[in-house]
């Protein structure tokens, strides 16, 4: 824990490289962000229409249907949408990370890197933080949206809830700040965790095939943990009572 | 006035105790290939580290093109090292960029260059090591000995003034084993550089090498020309020239006696 | 993958994460509407507000007149005092 909060620091100090070439942290975007899309696109999608059906269902025994739009949006937004696309994120991004990096340490990438007198915290480790912390809030916020269409789709289009309550008691309820910034916030920490947890279990693994390939398996297990227990934090300070 | 490359006076290191180098004096003289062998285990690997500035010595001086190597900062081994050129074991090219942009790395990352310039050189590097042929593959594309090929071209990419090899010989066919052989002996005295090549391969850096440091254990127990060191009586020099099993590197791990192990019994 | 692709796929996503926030603040939030629009602000005061919001929508025959901007306690008449914004037109 230690050496991981000093390891988050030494890569923001050495952060100033990738910002003056953005170049570095596009490709990492597109290899954290760009190459997730589609699994949480599909994902939201699905998570949305099940939250359709099964709302619907407890909903309608106590007759309020129409609230249908305001509990699919909500629980996405404040949520499923940041804690799933972050547990998806670990998954596909996360451990990809984890395992490009372990692999450039285990062949002597890194280290042909420092010969050559360039750091590989500035130059590897620094864009890949960067592009999982921009990608991650953008990934949530595309999973709640596919959701709630999701749920549209469900509870609109088959099964006939009407449309214009699902939509108006939706914006009624929904607040732009209370939940739809704190579920951005919220992304973007499960992003910061998330890539600070996969880059130091690469960049620390044994250069071994053994190491790497159990480097990587930590990083999911560790950042889904960190990711449902930091969501406890966070919503335990949003919460408000009111 | 200074025509070493590197020079070590009365080096040791230790990680935590345990001694890896024992008062090692070594000179590189500018021009030379020198190679470093001993068997495996040996600390060869760890002079190079503290030659590249990667390792601390704990007494001793270690100077590389004049710089005392100890003495330096982070920025200073940095700026040193961009005088270094360093090939490793299996190359370590970067996977994820094609065999171009593995030779251009350097030259982008420390140089404004023009991009059309840096296509030059990048051609030139390769053109040295035969490969100008490979620019667009990538390094999984490449056997073993072309990928070693690719890295040396990578490591001359800024001239460096020093070229470190580790294990250069490592796991290639007789072929690549003399091509790679052949453009080591090639770039130094063509480039201008100082070589020094860490190695187990006896027989192959013999045929290149200006002089030879044999280290066993920690210890520099014999040191000469590839003459001096055929004809040498050492045993343990012997030993290594010739690979044989048994010598005065036992090829029994030692062991209390086997009849002691087995249980048996002396009537 | 080449340097031009890359550019266009991060644009692609980009563009896409913003349009997903931006609809889910337009679409799916309550930004809009009166915010901009002109406003007169009004009291009103209850016994009991019940579960009475800031930000929560004021209807006149079920359309949407106005917004809930601030709830408090009128130590005067020891009434909850809400003060609503209502659209001028």
């Amino acid at each position: 824990m230690g050496v991981s909060t000093r390891f988050f620091f030494l890569l923001l100090l050495h952060s100033g490289t990738c910002f003056r070439r953005p170049q570095l942290i596009l490709r990492e975007i597109f290899s954290s962000g760009v190459l997730s899309l589609i699994i949480i696109l599909v994902s939201g999608l699905f998570v949305g229409m099940v939250l359709g059906m099964q709302g619907y269902e407890t909903l309608q025994t106590y007759g309020s249907e129409e609230a249908l739009g305001v509990l699919v949006s909500l629980s996405l937004v404040r949520e499923l949408g940041p804690v799933v696309a972050a547990l998806l994120f670990a998954s596909r991004a996360g451990s990809a990370i984890t395992a490009e990096i372990g692999l450039m340490k285990a062949t002597e990438q890194l280290a042909a890197m420092e010969m050559m007198a360039v750091d590989p915290l500035a130059r590897v480790v620094a864009p890949r933080f960067w592009g999982g912390v921009i990608s991650m809030p953008l990934l949530a916020a595309m999973f709640s949206a596919m959701g709630i269409f999701g749920g549209y789709l469900v509870g609109v289009v088959l099964i006939g809830v009407d449309e214009g309550s699902f939509w108006s008691q939706m914006q009624a309820a929904v607040d732009i700040r209370e939940d739809i910034l704190n579920g951005v916030i919220k992304s973007t920490v499960f992003g910061i965790a998330v890539t600070v947890i996969a880059l130091f279990e690469g960049y620390d693994a044994p250069p071994t095939a053994e190491g790497v390939s159990r480097a990587t398996t930590r990083t999911v297990v560790t950042s889904s943990l960190a990711i449902l227990m930091l969501d406890f934090v966070l919503t335990a300070f949003m919460f408000r009572g009111v | 006035m200074n025509d070493y490359s590197v020079n070590i006076e009365s080096l040791s290191f230790a990680y935590d105790k345990r001694a890896v180098l024992k008062n090692i004096h070594l000179k590189a003289r500018r021009g030379q290939v020198i190679a470093i062998m001993g068997s495996s285990g040996c600390g060869k690997t760890t002079l190079l580290k503290i030659i590249s500035g990667a390792l601390r010595p704990t007494e001793g001086a270690v100077h590389v093109e004049g710089v005392d190597v100890g003495r330096l900062d982070q920025a200073g081994i940095y700026a040193l090292r961009r005088r270094l050129g360093m090939l490793f074991q299996f190359g370590a090219l970067f996977t994820d960029m094609t065999v171009y942009d593995n030779v251009a790395f350097p030259m982008r990352e420390h140089t404004d260059l023009p991009e059309d310039m840096i296509r030059d050189l990048v051609l030139l590097k390769l053109q040295a090591v035969g490969l100008r042929g490979a620019q667009h593959l990538t390094p999984a594309e490449l056997s073993g000995g072309m990928a070693r090929r690719v890295a040396l071209a990578r490591s001359i990419a800024l001239d460096p003034k020093l070229m470190l090899y580790d294990e250069p010989f490592a796991g290639l066919d007789p072929i690549a084993l003399g091509v790679i052989g052949d453009l080591i002996r090639r770039l130094t005295d063509t480039l201008g550089l100082t070589s020094l090549v860490v190695t187990h391969d006896v027989q192959e850096s013999l045929k290149i090498v200006d002089y030879v440091y044999f280290i066993s254990e920690g210890v520099i127990v014999a040191q000469g020309t590839p003459d001096e060191i055929r004809a040498s009586t050492l045993p343990y020099v012997h030993q290594f020239v010739h690979g044989e099993a048994d010598g005065p590197m036992a090829f029994h791990y030692p062991a209390p006696a086997y009849d002691l192990d087995l249980g048996v019994q002396h009537a | 993958m080449e340097r031009t692709t890359i550019d266009l796929w991060v644009g692609v996503f980009v563009a896409m994460g913003i349009a997903a926030l931006l609809f889910l603040a337009l679409k799916v939030g309550n930004i809009g509407g009166f915010e901009a629009g002109s406003v007169y602000t009004t009291h009103a005061n209850f016994d009991n507000i019940g579960g009475l919001k800031a930000k929560a929508p004021v209807k006149s025959a079920g359309v949407l007149v106005g917004r809930v901007t601030e709830i408090r306690f009128d130590n005067d008449s020891y009434q909850a005092e809400a003060i609503l914004s209502l659209s001028s037109q």
